[in-house]
């Protein structure tokens, strides 16, 4: 397992997190948290996403915008600093070029999207057993809104991951990934906004 | 002396077998493709498909199926514990050991620049370099996971990630997770696990043991993580099912026949003496046919057990002639004048049936050659016993009613007429009904025809290959060149050439794709080298614009300027390459060989093309090569049969005439002409098994018109005949009900013949006797 396969499934998580109702261990908490998260079939929002590593002299940031649809999945545009476009649905993950053409990710590649896709239905479903055989789910207060950190349970998880902490009012807001060797990924979602359905060039992208 | 000693050697030789196959020391082989010709010419072909053989045979793959991952992955742990517990199976696989990945890393991170996936090559060489930067870019920013964790700042533009990724291990479809490879699919999640008989899988104790293991690993699984499916396959689970198929078959078909035969000789002759008479001789016929097998096989085949169990059906018409004349010869009987007057029908009748059989004996198709070889021996053998030991035993006449058999001999009478009188014109009005199915016939050599594997377990196997992707082993390349790197660059023009044609069609497994020659490698280098650390010194500018640290630039362009290739050595001394390392075939005749092995599903005639076209390349098609045999070998039964007719002629023309010969033999070539045109008006396309069968007609045919013309039409030889056709549809007859295509082809023909035969005999008899 690899931590950014970590990363991908933990950013398929929120997408998911962002609209279920939530089902974690401190009940009441969770309850609360699942009536304020709204459920909506589709939801968009502007992502930036900072990433701080040992190796970089200067944080690596990205942003762009983001598109969940319930039916559908995800489609993740990148603006900055330089534009692509990812789509990522049941089956697997392309990446669409600036002249529309689609790359397929090989085998294994598109094992591991589809797998993040499946854990995205899971949360849908308000299921989390996907996520609890693999974290231990803590849910605290934090103001008017909440935080819940997801530590992984295996030694060979937490070799690359160290923890993921999710935290929100109304959605899922912030998302920062703590890996083991310290580097640290940050995405912030602003902007956020509920819809009943895909424009047509959204959904011309899921349709292919 | 020697006729008093031979029922001793005779039931030394039974109790023999009997003894040996009570104790399962009778080796016995289910493979069907064991009984096929060695297709290769080229011994390193050969080679190539026995060591690919030796490598998958032993084999079990196992799938943990449930709704959701959680499930699924208690219940493989559940099922590697349950097979661990077994001693029939070893090397039981479900946890990816720690630091395998760490272990793949390392062998390739130190020659990282001479390894590039060929998506990378070919954008480096159609795009130029402008690619490189948005990978660069696409490592950090692409929500794409990478399936090995290779460090960034060793590989910031992801190229080592994407050579990786390409690597045709094993299961393509499946990921590891937390220690454990895992698939998911349309809602199912699948957890993978493997496994090695520890015995081999074509012994019987084996594939007992591995079934017995498999049902407690499946009930444990039920017990502690219920909802949980186990798919399974594995040759050792078809060799099981096709050994209790074949062992279900014999004892009912072969009991079935048995009770028959005996039920029909108690009516007949109302006596014990010659049903067991008759089961003793036929006993050693079979005894004497497997004993001659082991001498010169060493194993005897499923399929020739089968057959051979049909043996039944010609060895006991020999003492049913000699009864059916005592039988109605009433007090007046002797036995030694008898045997003295049946003696030239029977040994014309053997010499016959040898005949055919010689003509199987000298074709290099082992599966033949040992039924052939069985029903040769089984037949003399069964010719012998009838001959010393009857009349030893059964001495004293029967001067008992015969009406009871009279009224069934009355009862043919009017057809016996009927052909005596208008023989001719009959056999006008035959050959005329059947020209229309014989030209209808056509032919089908497909080796897959031949046997219908499992439902149940082929269903498991589709699963399973729908999900892992793993090769079917039945169509290889091999490649061959005089060393190992130009053997590497073959398999890279190979892979090339199928790449370049439709990725979509499938994978391939190659040693190549693992250590790439050293030309390729060097070429990889220079397209990198070039690339990054050219005049401009662009990677390094690309990098600080991304932001990374200046180290790690002048790190890389360290590591660059000090690498080494990979070397095919170096890369068979870890541990990963072990379970590759029988793709790699080693010092022939003539150089070095290695095969490249298929997955998905290629179209033939690509492979073909590519097999014809590169240097050093053969493409190993073993169904193709057998079927095209197969047709061969069909061809060859069809002319030895019409040789044997023409021998049989020549052979039979000294005793009876020319007109007489052809009389004797006409039964034989009607009952094996009308079953030909009535498979032809049943559009049933024609294999090497319905040839088989008719050879058997043409053996059992003659007999008939042999003991009808030396008995004459109404006396004692119309019972013999009689008792002789209900006895062999009862032996082989029963056959059409197998379930394996292959042996029910055999027996639906038999049927046919022995029943034309039966009916057209009187054609035989002399004229004077009408």
């Amino acid at each position: 397992m690899t931590r950014r396969s970590f990363l991908l499934a933990a950013l398929a998580g929120l997408a998911g997190v962002m609209l279920a109702r939530p089902l974690w261990a401190d009940e009441a908490l969770l309850q609360e948290i699942a009536t304020r998260v709204a459920d909506a079939p589709v939801l968009r929002a502007e992502f930036s996403q900072t990433k701080t590593l040992a190796a970089l002299r200067k944080p690596f940031r990205l942003a762009g915008r983001f598109t969940y649809a319930r039916e559908a999945g995800v489609l993740w545009q990148v603006d900055t600093p330089y534009p692509a476009r990812y789509l990522i649905g049941r089956e697997g993950m392309v990446e669409i070029g600036p002249d529309g053409q689609r790359r397929a990710q090989s085998g294994r590649e598109a094992a591991g999207v589809a797998r993040a896709g499946q854990i995205l239905q899971a949360l849908l479903g308000a299921d989390l057993a996907p996520l609890q055989s693999a974290f231990v789910l803590d849910a605290s207060r934090q103001g008017e809104g909440w935080r819940v950190t997801l530590t992984p349970r295996s030694a060979e998880l937490a070799r690359h991951l160290a923890r993921i902490e999710l935290a929100g009012h109304d959605a899922v807001e912030q998302v920062d990934l703590f890996e083991a060797g310290g580097d640290h990924t940050e995405i912030r979602f602003t902007a956020i906004a509920r819809a009943t359905q895909l424009t047509a060039a959204e959904a011309a992208l899921f349709a292919r | 002396m020697l006729r008093r000693l031979f029922p001793l050697l005779a039931a030394t030789l039974v109790g023999g077998i009997i003894a040996l196959a009570a104790l399962g020391k009778v080796p016995v082989e289910t493979d069907l493709l064991a009984m096929l010709p060695a297709t290769e010419r080229d011994p390193v072909a050969e080679q190539a498909m026995a060591q690919l053989a030796r490598a998958h045979e032993r084999r079990i793959v196992l799938l943990a199926a449930a709704d959701d991952s959680a499930r699924a992955r208690a219940g493989a742990i559940a099922l590697a514990a349950a097979l661990r517990r077994s001693e029939a199976l070893k090397g039981v696989t479900l946890e990816v050991p720690a630091g395998a990945l760490d272990a793949i890393l390392a062998t390739y991170l130190p020659h990282r620049f001479g390894l590039l996936s060929a998506a990378t090559r070919n954008d480096l060489t159609a795009h130029g370099r402008e690619r490189l930067r948005q990978d660069a870019y696409r490592a950090l920013a692409s929500p794409i996971p990478t399936p090995m964790a290779v460090p960034r700042e060793a590989d910031p533009f992801g190229t080592l990630a994407a050579f990786l990724a390409e690597l045709p291990v094993g299961g393509s479809g499946f990921t590891p997770e937390d220690g454990i490879l895992m698939a998911h699919q349309d809602g199912r999640s699948y957890a993978l696990l493997s496994a090695e008989t520890a015995g081999s899988p074509h012994a019987a104790t084996t594939q007992q043991a591995v079934r017995a293991a498999l049902a407690q690993a499946r009930a444990a699984v039920a017990a502690e993580a219920p909802g949980v499916d186990i798919d399974a396959t594995g040759l050792v689970l078809y060799a099981a099912a096709a050994q209790d198929t074949a062992k279900h078959e014999m004892s009912l078909i072969g009991g079935l026949s048995l009770l028959g035969i005996a039920a029909l000789l108690l009516t007949v002759f109302r006596s014990l003496r010659p049903v067991l008479l008759g089961i003793a001789c036929v006993a050693i016929g079979v005894a004497a046919g497997i004993g001659a097998v082991l001498a010169v096989d060493g194993r005897l085949h499923l399929l020739t057990l089968v057959c051979g169990t049909s043996l039944l059906g010609i060895a006991v018409d020999y003492p049913l002639h000699y009864f059916a004349k005592r039988r109605l010869a009433g007090a007046g009987w002797q036995p030694a004048a008898a045997m003295a007057a049946m003696r030239p029908a029977l040994t014309q009748g053997l010499l016959t049936s040898l005949i055919g059989y010689t003509a199987l004996l000298v074709m290099p198709f082992p599966g033949l050659r040992q039924i052939a070889l069985f029903s040769m021996v089984g037949l003399a053998a069964a010719y012998v016993a009838t001959l010393v030991m009857l009349p030893l035993f059964a001495t004293q006449p029967d001067g008992r009613d015969t009406r009871h058999i009279g009224g069934l001999q009355r009862a043919g009478a009017p057809w016996r007429r009927l052909l005596q009188r208008h023989g001719g014109w009959l056999i006008a009005l035959a050959v005329a009904a059947s020209l229309p199915g014989l030209a209808r016939l056509h032919h089908d050599d497909d080796v897959r025809l031949l046997s219908a594997p499992d439902a149940e377990l082929a269903r498991q196997e589709a699963r399973i290959r729908q999900l892992t992707q793993i090769g079917q082993g039945s169509r290889l390349f091999l490649v061959q060149a005089p060393d190992a790197e130009q053997l590497l660059q073959r398999e890279e023009a190979l892979t090339d050439a199928l790449r370049a044609d439709n990725p979509q069609h499938g994978g391939f497994v190659a040693v190549s794709a693992f250590v790439p020659s050293a030309r390729r490698q060097a070429d990889n280098r220079r397209l990198l080298g070039e690339a990054l650390f050219g005049a401009e010194r662009w990677g390094e500018a690309v990098l600080d614009e991304i932001g990374y640290r200046p180290t790690v630039a002048q790190a890389l362009a360290r590591a660059f300027a000090t690498e080494r290739p990979l070397t095919p050595d170096a890369w068979f001394r870890q541990p990963v390459a072990q379970a590759y390392r029988h793709l790699w075939l080693g010092p022939t005749a003539g150089g070095v060989a290695s095969v490249v092995t298929l997955t998905g599903q290629w179209p033939a005639e690509v492979l073909r093309a590519a097999g014809d076209t590169l240097p050093g390349v053969t493409l190993l098609d073993k169904p193709a090569a057998v079927s095209a045999l197969m047709g061969q070998y069909r061809q060859g039964m069809a002319g030895a049969l019409a040789c044997a007719v023409a021998v049989s002629l020549v052979l039979l023309s000294q005793r009876h005439g020319w007109r007489g010969a052809a009389a004797t033999l006409a039964p034989c070539v009607l009952a094996v002409s009308l079953p030909l045109a009535m498979l032809g008006y049943l559009g049933v396309p024609l294999t090497l098994f319905h040839w088989l069968a008719l050879m058997l007609v043409f053996g059992i045919g003659a007999d008939y018109g042999i003991f009808t013309r030396e008995g004459g039409a109404q006396g004692e030889a119309a019972l013999g005949v009689l008792l002789a056709a209900i006895t062999t549809v009862l032996g082989f007859g029963l056959l059409a009900f197998s379930t394996t295509p292959a042996i029910a082809s055999f027996g639906l023909t038999l049927f046919m013949g022995v029943i034309t035969a039966f009916l057209a005999s009187p054609l035989a008899a002399r004229r004077e006797t009408a």
